[in-house]
């Protein structure tokens, strides 16, 4: 019951032979192998490389002030003239712009402030302002009085008019006649 | 020289004679390969990528299987990844076309020739249709089938090799025999056996 020919036409199916050269390929290959690091062995370092390349450019880039920073930036600042000059005022608008633009794109938990003087700008990073930031007044000296202005009055003259004289147009070619 | 000995001179370095191992083995594990894949082409490479893959890892190799089913089951799953991308890659790049010229080609001296040409015609329509049938198979039966037929194999390295018990093997092979002769039966051919 077409059992026969089942079985033939299977086990031609998978009559051939390999080829004759197999065992020489397979020595080549085991033979000439055994030094070469495998594309794996290449692929960890290369993916450890650029994990601690972005490591490194996060951390630089979420880095917050340390604490001897900011003392640093505060006497820095104490010995800065005040005086807001238009350059200064310029300078201090872009960074307030600035400040507050990259807040805005941050996570309302990134954005949390404490009132009590310590603050989180990012999760897990945290920092401590000084609790009193004391700034030299400035003195301003004072400007002189000016002297008062005395006014004289006005006299305009009383308008005038002349009578204008008109002359007659005289056409040299008109008049040729 | 047994298996083991070679075994056992191939782990101390002895390339040559794991170069005996694989010409012993060699057509076992083509055939192998070639019923998974069904290509001579693509057989060869895995039976060479077999080769080296054992070579690669004869220390994990501890004896409690014999040296031809350890490499026949390294073979049968390099076999089995390249038909799972070879099947990805057809399904994405390959339109399917008829088949049966060519397999009408293959199966025309397999008629006797003492008989009549219209009972030729009829022998090679049949075996034709069985190849089809037998493509038509689902893996998991067609490989069984393929692999009891080869000749190469016991029910018990088939097992081994496919990692079912030999009564499922059994029972595999017969199904497949039931299945294609019941679409045989569909398509118009006669029991005349």
């Amino acid at each position: 019951m077409w059992d026969k020919e089942i079985n033939d036409v299977a086990r031609r199916l998978t009559e051939e032979a390999p080829r004759a050269d197999l065992k020489a390929r397979v020595v080549a290959r085991i033979t000439s192998t055994p030094g070469q690091p495998r594309r794996w062995m290449l692929a960890v370092p290369a993916a450890v490389g650029v994990a601690a390349i972005a490591l490194l450019a996060w951390m630089t880039h979420t880095r917050q002030p340390s604490r001897e920073e900011l003392s640093r930036a505060v006497v820095e600042t104490r010995r800065t003239p005040m005086a807001p000059t238009p350059e200064r005022t310029r300078r201090a608008e872009e960074r307030a712009i600035g400040s507050a633009r990259s807040l805005a794109g941050r996570s309302p938990a990134a954005r949390r402030v404490r009132v009590n003087g310590h603050g989180t700008l990012n999760p897990g990073h945290s920092f401590a302002l000084p609790d009193q930031i004391a700034f030299d007044p400035v003195s301003v000296p004072m400007i002189p009085a000016a002297e008062s202005v005395t006014t004289e009055p006005i006299s305009p003259e009383p308008l005038a008019f002349e009578a204008l004289e008109i002359r007659p147009l005289i056409d040299p070619l008109l008049d040729h006649e | 020289m047994t298996d083991a000995d070679l075994v056992a001179r191939a782990l101390e370095g002895d390339t040559s004679a794991f170069g005996e191992l694989v010409d012993r083995h060699r057509s076992a594990v083509f055939r192998a390969a070639l019923s998974a894949l069904g290509s001579h082409a693509e057989a060869d490479e895995v039976a060479q990528d077999a080769c080296v893959t054992a070579f690669r890892r004869l220390r994990t190799f501890r004896g409690e299987a014999s040296f031809k089913t350890w490499l026949l089951t390294i073979a049968w799953h390099l076999a089995l990844n390249r038909r799972h991308s070879l099947t990805r890659w057809m399904k994405r790049t390959v339109i399917p076309t008829s088949r049966s010229t060519d397999d009408e080609a293959q199966w025309t001296d397999v008629a006797s020739a003492d008989d009549s040409p219209e009972q030729r015609v009829v022998a090679m329509q049949l075996r034709t249709a069985i190849v089809e049938e037998i493509r038509r198979l689902t893996p998991t039966l067609r490989d069984v089938l393929l692999l009891a037929q080869s000749g190469e194999y016991t029910y018990q390295e088939i097992g081994d090799m496919v990692g079912a018990p030999v009564g499922t093997i059994k029972w595999r092979v017969s199904e497949a025999r039931r299945v294609i002769k019941a679409r045989l039966k569909q398509r118009g051919f006669d029991d005349v056996g």
